[in-house]
């Protein structure tokens, strides 16, 4: 299988900190990978070096085979990674679709150089993958979190990436919209895309990924399939861990 | 030589710490940047220029009353500051610069564009060291400076109000739940602030001449030793306050007087470029990782 | 939204229209011809420094960029050939070149921490050309600068440099190349690249936009055409000093008209200027010959505090 990404010995640091020690792994064509560990893993960290929004101090990001570390943010997204944020950020004052045009202006163009639809016509299809179609004339900051999360999804996919890194989606919502987004997220797979997951509370991860990394105070502890993962011990302590000074806090 | 530009940087230095112990103050426990901070300083130094031109009153008579109108203006000011939306640092930014335009043209209305001095005696009231001088302006600026800096620090580390002003300069938030009536302590900095500014006034006048669009320098000064010095250190403000005193004179020695302006822009440039957020204490959240 | 039935780009236009054919008439006072010139120079300083409050920034310190110009241009004249191609050209890469080094250099700074240092900048080209007396004559400043030339169109002849009317009517075709660019750092892709980065520049990132390039471009572009003004600026008053040319006063401005016409439409910079300037310059100036220019920061305080949530948000 061909490797779409490459994470290679990557190191953060922070002042005298390290958030990221040596970790490496990779992500192959196809597959729905999920980042899963207790806060200050590393996870959002390791989402914003291969993005571009943070610089690694060591270790190499390698996108379908060409080296991308350190490259711009723009530059990245227009090599065809797309990304969403932990904390949804849509543009405030823009409606749902103007949101969305943004993507499809300055993302990746089109690969075979023609277009088919309109942009707009392109939007509304978007829009209307993630459930947003009525809500398209809408300004950001008036969405729901829900609608935010999925609006920040469209606007990723409007980028027309092949690796999509998507942070956190699940966190905070209903059970019936988990089961949404994870319908989402196999119906991204089912266009042809890999994607990379963030999913701290475990939401998602048993329902949709073929494989876990887990991390654990910035170092990879293991992969492998999920059933392997969710019952390794040490991420079992690393959860565990984090349970206790939950409640000691 | 040595001496009289030690004694001149000493007297600037103490002169320069109250200039920017009402900026620093308002600022840590309001975080208004107050631009028009040096047309205040200005306006207060046209004032007793004013009294004592027309009234014929004494250098040190009009130190009441200077301070005390300053107070009155900068508690009004503080009034028109509360209702100032988010974000708050960069509104109160534009808010002071429309403030500062204001009061320059007041001053252009009532005291004209011609350049002021209050008169003061260059004859030295002793010379120590042989040959140096100690003039009575130098006397006045460090007597009135060193005292106003050391009232404001006793009061803020040994009086219940002063402790109240701290806490709230260091963690707003912490000093509410604490019980601190938070808005009034804006209240009672800017009024402080006021006093400082009002006393410094006349200082300044009789320091540098008074022209209505001069107070620009004086709000870099203080903006540039709060930067340096972090709001609420009062030995830190005094020696930031001597360390630009003494590279502005060392400036004014070597390329003459007038580029002495240059140093302080330039000193503010590399502050604010080595530590872009170094204006909120250190308590912003941390990065997002 | 509210619809109005007459928008107010309708009443923009029909502003431009009058001012356009006004001079025409038979008589009309030099004093408001001459106003209205320098309102159109204004509000192209106006709309320049909105091209870098449209990314999201404030600048304190556009008057070092109009000084700049004007020096350039001045010295230009003074030392070197005193062409207005090369005059302008002088004065516009000087501010420029200042604009696209501090675009450069402070291109990690936000908010209040920006506007502080813009503030700041002014001041080391303003100490330079007041006490480099061996070129620009220090405080004194530079007198004696050309007018604007005479032009000759077949058999018609223009005297820019004594005609008001002519000034009148070459400065309002700035106004109307200003407006363009300005137009389309709203409406166009470039706009929109631009109100993304304002928005949330770290998700206009990810989507694409190239954030840093598109400000530097932006701020340098805001300095070029503030530096053009203030070339003309010199040409129009035949002399410049630190004092008058780098002014805080001249960095309110632009800042003041754009706030009062509105930052987010294309025609507000040059509705403010239209609007205030003529206001100051006609009603308040002779009855208040000294301080009149307060009325600038009383439209500040005045915005800020009617528009509480900042001018940033001032929209629609």
């Amino acid at each position: 299988m061909k490797r779409v990404l490459e994470i290679h010995h990557i190191t953060v640091r922070f002042g005298a900190r390290a958030i990221l020690k040596d970790v490496s792994f990779s992500v192959h064509e196809g597959e729905i990978v999920s980042l899963i560990g207790p806060n200050g893993a590393g996870k959002t960290t390791l989402f914003n070096v291969i993005s571009g929004v943070v610089q690694a101090f060591s270790g190499d990001v390698i996108f379908l085979g060409r080296p991308i570390t350190g490259w711009p943010p723009y530059k990245v997204c227009r090599a065809g990674i797309a990304r969403t944020f932990q904390i949804a950020r849509p543009f405030p004052d823009m409606t749902a679709e103007e949101n969305v045009l943004i993507g499809l202006w300055f993302g990746k163009s089109p690969a075979d150089g023609s277009r088919l639809l309109s942009d707009e016509r392109e939007a509304a299809d978007l829009l209307d993958l993630v459930g947003l179609h009525e809500k398209r004339h809408t300004p950001g900051k008036e969405l729901t979190l829900s609608e935010q999360r999925r609006l920040e999804v469209a606007r990723a996919l409007a980028t027309r990436p092949s690796l999509l890194l998507l942070d956190e989606i699940a966190a905070g919502l209903s059970p019936h919209a988990v089961n949404q987004a994870a319908q989402l997220v196999l119906s991204l797979r089912e266009r042809g895309m890999t994607i990379l997951l963030v999913d701290h509370f475990l939401n998602l991860t048993a329902r949709v990924s073929d494989r876990l990394v887990a991390l654990d105070q910035g170092e990879k502890i293991v992969e492998g399939p999920p059933e392997d993962v969710l019952h390794h011990p040490e991420v079992l302590s690393a959860y565990l861990g984090e349970r206790e000074t939950a409640e000691e806090a | 030589m040595w001496a009289q530009f030690l004694i001149g940087v000493l007297s600037l230095g103490f002169f320069y710490t109250l200039t920017a112990l009402g900026f620093s103050l308002i600022f840590g426990v309001t975080h208004a940047f107050n631009l028009a901070h040096g047309e205040l300083i200005v306006l207060s130094g046209y004032l007793a220029y004013g009294l004592m031109k027309a009234y014929g009153w004494t250098f040190w008579m009009t130190l009441p009353l200077c301070m005390l109108l300053l107070t009155g203006v900068l508690v009004a000011m503080h009034q028109v500051l509360k209702k100032v939306g988010e974000p708050f640092e960069l509104n109160s930014l534009v808010m002071t610069f429309g403030m500062a335009l204001i009061a320059q043209n007041v001053m252009l209305f009532f005291f004209s564009a011609d350049y002021r001095l209050i008169p003061s005696s260059e004859a030295a009231v002793f010379s120590p060291f042989g040959r140096a001088s100690v003039t009575e302006t130098h006397l006045w600026t460090f007597g009135l400076s060193s005292a106003a800096t050391a009232a404001v620090f006793l009061m803020l580390h040994h009086t219940f109000l002063g402790k109240a002003l701290r806490a709230t300069i260091q963690e707003r938030e912490a000093a509410r739940l604490a019980g601190i009536h938070v808005d009034r302590m804006k209240g009672v900095a800017f009024a402080i602030g006021g006093m400082l500014i009002g006393l410094a006034g006349p200082l300044f006048g009789r320091l540098a001449y008074l022209h209505p669009a001069g107070g620009l320098e004086a709000t870099l000064i203080a903006i540039v030793i709060t930067i340096f010095a972090g709001v609420g250190h009062i030995r830190s403000l005094l020696l930031g306050a001597c360390i630009l005193a003494a590279l502005e004179s060392g400036a004014a020695l070597v390329l003459g007087t007038n580029w002495r302006e240059l140093v302080s822009a330039l000193i503010l440039i590399v502050l604010l470029l080595w530590k872009p957020h170094g204006l909120l204490v250190g308590k912003r959240s941390a990065p997002e990782l | 939204m509210k619809r109005h039935p007459i928008s107010s780009s309708a009443v923009f236009w029909a502003v431009i229209l009058v001012l356009a054919a006004w001079p025409l008439g038979t008589a009309h006072p030099q004093l408001v011809c001459r106003v209205f010139t320098m309102a159109f120079l204004y509000a192209v300083v106006a709309m320049a420094w909105n091209l870098t409050a449209l990314s999201g920034l404030i600048s304190l310190g556009h008057a070092a960029y109009f000084g700049l110009g004007a020096y350039g241009a001045a010295l230009m004249d003074h030392y070197g050939s005193g062409h207005l191609a090369a005059t302008l050209t002088a004065g516009a890469l000087s501010a420029g070149l200042y604009g696209a080094l501090c675009a450069a250099v402070f291109r990690n700074l936000r908010g209040a921490t920006f506007a502080l240092v813009t503030l700041a900048a002014v001041e080391i080209p303003k100490v330079i050309a007041d006490n480099w007396e061996s070129v620009t004559y220090g405080s004194l400043g530079l007198v004696g600068i050309r007018p604007l030339p005479l032009v000759r169109l077949g058999s018609v002849a223009i005297d820019f440099g004594t005609s008001l009317t002519a000034q009148y009517y070459a400065l309002l075709l700035l106004l109307f190349a200003g407006t363009w660019i300005h137009g389309k750092a709203i409406h166009s892709r470039w706009g929109w690249a631009l109100r993304a980065v304002r928005e949330d520049e770290q998700a206009a990132g990810v989507l694409g936009v190239p954030v840093h390039l598109l400000r530097w471009t932006v701020m340098t572009l805001s300095a070029l055409l503030t530096g053009l003004c203030g070339g003309l600026y010199a040409h129009l008053h035949g002399f410049v000093e630190p004092p008058v040319v780098f002014s805080a006063h001249l960095s309110a401005i632009p800042l003041v008209l754009s706030i009062l016409g509105g930052r987010f439409r294309w025609f507000g910079p040059a509705l403010g200027a239209l609007v205030l300037y003529p206001l100051d310059q006609l009603v308040l100036h002779p009855v208040l010959p000294a301080g009149h220019a307060a009325v600038y920061g009383l439209v500040i305080v005045g915005s800020v505090l009617f528009f509480p949530k900042g001018l940033g948000s001032w929209k629609k």
